[in-house]
């Protein structure tokens, strides 16, 4: 119910006709979050982190890996918009710092970052010290 | 898919000759882009490839992204012209020259 609201406010908001078609088109996401979304997705020894970032370079983007927490942030951007004159806007390229902690210690070596078409992708495998061991029975 | 589309974040600019559309279209490649213009009717559609892992937390829905808008019939269709970068699609509409402001000199 309350997507159906926000849905409604980003519509309102963003003066879009009502005639669309809500079933197959909507809105993805609530009011502009402070800190990007993050999906997870699950491997073995590793967990792959994405974030939409569109409109950010890659060199604004700091990645950091201490213990068991990542952090990412990127100072602020502004895009070379010849005229500032906005008819419509939706979009903000906001600063933002946020750090996600995880059941197990990273292993800084083994990091893998990559950004490509505005997603940044981060591979961060478990410590190999910190896997399980399988024990031999004697 | 599964039928549902995404409506990318789009700021609309005016420029001298025209407008901007500056639109979020993350994880579209140029190859996944179609950018197209039937009668005053822009469609942009970017196909989103979905990753193929377990998925342990979903913060944000993945699919495509499709708008149309509906455009002026002064902007000069022929040379409307399309960058993507960073995730980003920039959208050059240019005026026709019969729609922009002439200036006559007077003798």
């Amino acid at each position: 119910m309350f997507a159906n609201l926000n849905q409604l406010i980003d519509q309102i908001l963003a003066g879009q006709p009502k005639s669309q078609p809500q079933s197959q088109q909507q809105w993805r996401t609530a009011p502009a979050s402070p800190q990007p979304r993050v999906n997870l997705f699950e491997e073995e020894h590793q967990v792959t982190l994405t974030t939409e970032l569109p409109g950010f370079k890659k060199a604004d983007l700091k990645l950091e890996v201490k213990g068991n927490r990542f952090r990412f942030s990127a100072a602020p951007v502004t895009e070379p918009k010849e005229a500032n004159q906005y008819y419509h806007r939706e979009r903000a390229l906001a600063p933002f710092d946020r750090e996600l902690v995880f059941a197990f210690r990273i292993d800084p070596e083994k990091v893998n970052a990559s950004f490509e078409n505005g997603v940044l992708t981060v591979v961060l495998p478990a410590l190999a010290e910190d896997l399980p061991r399988t024990v031999a029975l004697s | 898919m599964n039928g549902t589309t995404y409506l990318p974040k789009t700021d609309i600019l005016q420029t001298a000759e025209g407008f901007e559309l500056w639109m979020d279209l993350p994880g579209v490649g140029k190859k996944d882009l179609a950018v197209s213009v039937k009668k005053d009717q822009l469609e942009i559609y970017g196909k989103v490839r979905p990753q193929e892992r377990k998925g342990l937390r979903f913060e944000y829905p993945v699919g495509d992204f499709a708008r149309t808008f509906v455009i002026s019939s002064e902007i000069d269709q022929e040379a409307i012209s399309a960058h993507l970068e960073d995730g980003v699609l920039r959208l050059r509409l240019p005026k026709a020259k019969s729609a922009l402001p002439l200036e006559i000199t007077v003798h």
